[in-house]
């Protein structure tokens, strides 16, 4: 016997009711999980801590291109290391379902800047080799049955071929990922065969890659390669990959407001629905707690025993619903590569610390008041 | 037999009556059952409203002509040689001023975005910039200026859409914005009903051209047909034609099929919620109604031994909870449609621009939020009933009150 | 060691129901000796209960003391009384208050938080304190796995745990048959023979009588005589 058994005796005096309690709490923390990282992923947008790649685009729009001459300048920033660039390639593979992105990217300095992209060295080396070769991702290579070797046909749309209707490739190699970041059903082609074949644009590139010194700041490095080029014909923006991938997921909508309406609900929901099912107990057991009392249980005691269950029913509720939102978000990271970055970290934890703490004491508030007034003898005669 | 359905009044009549002594849990649920329909109203009013916008802008006697295998505006491959020829296809509307020879309703224009700066939120998002033609109008007779004047051709000037005046940062009358490095004076503004349009700028297409480098190519030719019907013929006319390679699109099913990517994302997202939610409501109802029946072991035993069946009992605990979540359900949706009806979101429209449009909460939404919460409250009341019928009579009594 | 353990000295407690003021007790004297076993008697309503409870420390006269000990305990703050009642008194109920989600043993194990001892001591004591009632092979049943009789066995064992002076029952046979009530007599006489235990209790039981070695009858808040007086009993109470 000890105080634990007698917090759980409170807790398991109904079990049906605590374990719906856990249930209603559960789904409720689930939410929060869920959605709480990627407000916070929204939040921190600009952080620059850890950055070692960067990414240019044209300022204006997203249909422009910027001038492969911009990397020269580039490269000559101080702090950069390397650069490279990946220009999208758009058209349509076999009937145009189950699309995935194709880009057309230089072999020499692509790869060794990706260093998650895992391809064999047989692959890379046929890759600088060969000018039509092509490699895939794992999950595009399963999706429709490629093996190296293969010929790739593309139907362009905005690159017609100059000197054919459709693009062909050989696929050399399929690669894999180290990180969960990685799209793993991208395509990427020789960019020296496609500017040398394309009908119109030669010289033009969508994106140029920054690999950065590591010490560097990555602020620092992006405004000084935007400041070289403002003014021109063609500005840039610089941005690193993670804030590159928000400015995507912003365009969605304003995400931050329905995501506050959403917890906003939930937690006003986790609150009465603890504040509640805590009262009821009381109520039930008021006679118990006198008796407690009669035995020579300080007052305080008895708040304190209060508070701990109350504590351990949310706590009850929150462990699982927010295993189940990490685990969630793991399997919807395989389907949904954009989700990578959003994960339970410091700050959701704190945050979630903080909310088991702050409903407890809210729901121990009135039951604490009734045992401070709890007249012994008025509760026993009840009996 | 016919005493059944008088037991049934009488039983759910008292039981709601003595509702006020279980009011915190009843509250709870009433509450569970409100943030669920509520959040479930934000979300979907979210889709609708992106949803109607989207397809209330395609017409159909409208037809989007891109370059072919393209699916995007975004896509220059329409070259201006094609736009001549297809200009004197068959099943062209063609505009009809006294005096003069017919001018075929067709519009060649090109397209970009531009990141700009939003109004009210942090960040940059892509404005829709159209370089249009004097057609441009003629094509679209639902857009109408409303402020200043139309573009004049040849001059560095933009007019833009109500919506994207709104969304966007330093688009007032007068003001001028910068794209590529050149000036542009913003000398109107235009409506178009609500609809996506309304979310554009229009430049000069010649301008367009010089400044953005675009050569001869063309984005997209857009024309009215004289009917509905006249689009087979018109993409007849095109396939055969090997000069031509155009996608061809009736302007209604390019929108309902934007609106369709768009707005699956928001609907996986508020059903995913939903469910998640669904199932605190349901668990809090089971909670509460349980509790209820615990509560009144004593009187039911007592209704019982009086000589009442167990059906108006079950009734009697289904009734709590179908009252308890109709008014829920109903506080939910009455609550999401005073906070989020009419208020007005960008998201993602055509190829990575913004398209303004306001949040829809429309009856039906409102009566699926009602349906929901009853659907949570038979469910939540459903074991609970049938426990309260198995309450046995003699050890109901011995209960304590 | 002095003879009188609770010394009740003139104590008036009186109850409020909205305009009424009722002496439930009024100017009342009585002494507990040491090892007595004293129950109370009388009709309902008259204050047997409310003076067990001023003798329990569970409530305080509104005027009067009550000295356990030669300790007055009527002007302790509400945190001394508790650490008292923790250390001088054990409580068995009419409706025995275990506590549903624990066990036998458990509930008897209860009292023994409030000590330093150590878990296993704590395992110790209370498995003692259920054989001492005969129910040593039913500590894990729960409360509702045992029959009423068993239950009060129970708390008495609970009551017992701590080792305290004095024992507060409180109509301890209501609701038990004759033989059931009859063995918690004899239980309550045991401990009170063999273990020195103080017992005072209040009883409508007219058996009681055979058990207890005083019987104080009282009417509307003032002390009647006392059956089987003892020569050398020292008390005092208004007669009729």
């Amino acid at each position: 016997m000890n105080w634990f058994v007698l917090l759980s005796a409170g807790l398991w005096r109904r079990p049906g009711r605590t374990l719906l309690t856990t249930l209603s709490l559960a789904s409720a923390f689930l939410l929060v999980g869920l959605l709480f990282p990627i407000l916070l992923l929204f939040e921190n947008r600009g952080d620059s801590t850890g950055i070692t790649r960067l990414i240019v685009q044209p300022r204006h729009s997203i249909t422009d291109f910027l001038p492969i001459n911009h990397a020269v300048t580039i490269q000559g920033v101080p702090g950069v290391r390397s650069v490279s660039h990946q220009t999208w390639f758009g058209g349509t593979f076999r009937d145009g379902t189950d699309s995935f992105a194709r880009w057309a990217v230089p072999a020499d300095s692509y790869f060794p800047m990706h260093p998650e992209m895992i391809l064999s060295s047989a692959a890379l080396d046929a890759f600088a080799r060969l000018r039509t070769a092509a490699i895939v991702g794992q999950k595009t290579a399963d999706r429709f049955g490629l093996k190296v070797g293969d010929r790739l046909t593309i139907v362009p749309d905005i690159w017609p071929n100059k000197e054919a209707t459709a693009w062909e490739f050989e696929l050399v190699g399929i690669f894999d990922a180290s990180d969960n970041n990685v799209d793993l059903t991208a395509m990427y082609l020789n960019h020296a065969y496609f500017d040398e074949y394309r009908a119109w644009g030669a010289g033009l590139v969508s994106y140029i890659n920054v690999g950065l010194e590591s010490g560097g700041s990555a602020g620092d490095i992006s405004t000084t390669i935007d400041a070289r080029f403002a003014n021109s014909a063609d500005e840039t923006t610089t941005s690193s990959e993670r804030d590159f991938a928000l400015g995507f997921a912003e365009q969605l909508g304003d995400i931050g407001l329905m995501i506050s309406v959403i917890l906003g609900a939930v937690l006003f929901t986790i609150a009465l629905v603890t504040a509640n099912t805590v009262a009821h107990g009381m109520r039930e057991r008021m006679a118990e707690f006198a008796v407690l009392r009669a035995m020579g249980f300080q007052k305080l005691t008895t708040q304190l025993l209060v508070t701990g269950e109350a504590l351990a029913l949310v706590l009850l509720g929150a462990l699982p619903g927010l295993l189940i939102s990490a685990v969630l978000v793991e399997l919807g990271q395989e389907y949904v590569p954009q989700l990578a970055g959003i994960d339970i970290g410091p700050q959701t934890l704190t945050a979630s610390v903080v909310l088991v703490l702050v409903v407890a004491l809210l729901a121990v508030l009135q039951p604490a008041l009734r045992l401070k007034r709890l007249h012994i003898v008025d509760e026993l005669r009840k009996l | 037999m016919n005493m059944l359905p008088r037991q049934i009044l009488a039983v759910s009549l008292l039981n709601l009556a003595t509702l006020r002594s279980r009011s915190g849990s009843s509250a709870v649920v009433l509450t569970g059952i409100a943030g669920v329909v509520f959040v479930l109203t934000a979300l979907f009013a979210m889709a609708n409203g992106l949803r109607e916008t989207l397809q209330s802008s395609g017409e159909e006697d409208r037809v989007l002509l891109l370059g072919k295998g393209s699916r995007s505006e975004i896509n220059g491959s329409i070259s201006r040689d094609q736009a001549a020829i297809i200009a004197g296809l068959p099943g062209i509307a063609a505009s009809r001023l006294p005096g003069t020879t017919p001018v075929p309703l067709l519009s060649a224009e090109l397209y970009a975005t531009a990141n700009l700066p939003r109004r009210n939120q942090p960040g940059r998002a892509g404005l829709p910039l159209r370089g249009v033609g004097a057609a441009a109008f003629g094509v679209r007779p639902e857009v109408r200026m409303t402020n200043g004047r139309d573009l004049l051709p040849g001059r560095f000037e933009i007019i833009v859409g109500e919506a994207a005046a709104r969304m966007f940062a330093g688009l007032e009358m007068g003001a001028t914005i910068s794209l590529k490095g050149v000036d542009f004076l913003v000398v109107g503004h235009f409506t178009a009903g609500g609809r996506a349009t309304e979310s554009e700028a229009w430049l000069d297409v010649n301008v367009m051209a010089n400044v953005f480098k675009r050569g001869a190519w063309l984005n997209t030719i857009r024309l009215r047909l004289e009917s509905p019907e006249s689009l087979d013929m018109l993409t007849t006319a095109i396939m055969t034609d090997r000069r031509l390679a155009n996608s061809v699109f009736r302007e209604s099913d390019f929108y309902n099929e934007q609106s369709e990517s768009s707005t699956r994302l928001m609907t996986i997202v508020g059903v995913t919620v939903g469910i998640i939610m669904a199932i605190g409501a349901i668990a809090t109802a089971l909670n509460s109604l349980y509790s209820a029946v615990s509560a009144r072991t004593r009187e039911i035993a007592i209704l019982r031994a009086i000589g009442f069946s167990a059906t108006p009992i079950v009734v009697s605990v289904l009734v709590e909870s179908l009252v308890l979540s109709f008014i829920g359900g109903l506080l939910g949706a009455a609550l999401g449609w005073l906070v989020f009806d009419g208020l007005s979101m960008t998201s993602m429209g055509a190829a990575y621009s913004q398209v303004a449009f306001r949040f829809a909460v429309e009856p039906e939404l409102v009566l699926s939020g009602v349906l929901l919460a009853l659907f949570i409250g038979f469910l939540g009341g459903l074991l609970p009933a049938l426990r309260a019928a198995r309450i046995s009579v003699v050890e109901g009594l011995r209960s304590a009150a | 060691m002095a003879e009188v353990l609770v010394d009740v000295q003139h104590v008036v407690k009186r109850y409020r129901r909205g305009p009424h003021v009722i002496n439930v007790l009024n100017e009342l004297n009585v002494q507990v000796l040491r090892q007595d076993f004293v129950a109370f008697m009388g009709p309902s309503g008259s204050g047997k209960s409310t003076l067990l409870n001023l003798i329990g420390g569970l409530d305080r006269p509104d005027q009067g003391r009550v000295v356990f000990d030669g300790k007055d305990i009527t002007g302790f703050t509400d945190r001394q009384l508790t650490a008292w009642r923790a250390e001088y008194v054990g409580f068995v109920f009419q409706s025995y208050n275990l506590m549903p989600a624990l066990s036998a043993e458990q509930n008897v194990a209860l009292p023994l938080l409030l000590t330093p001892l150590g878990s296993s001591q704590i395992r110790q004591r209370a498995q003692t304190a259920l054989e001492i009632v005969g129910l040593a092979d039913r500590g894990s049943h729960r409360p509702t796995e045992l029959s009423g009789g068993q239950e009060q066995r129970v708390a008495i064992a609970r009551a017992l745990v701590s080792d305290p002076q004095l024992l507060i029952c409180d109509e301890p046979t209501g609701g038990l048959d004759r033989s059931t009530a009859d063995d918690i007599l004899s239980l309550l006489d045991l401990l009170n023979r063999e273990l020195g235990k103080t017992i005072v209790m209040v009883t409508h039981d007219p058996r009681a009588a055979g058990f207890a070695g005083r019987i104080m009858h009282m009417d509307k808040g003032l002390l009647m005589e006392s059956d089987h007086p003892e020569p050398d009993q020292a008390y005092t109470g208004a007669r009729r």
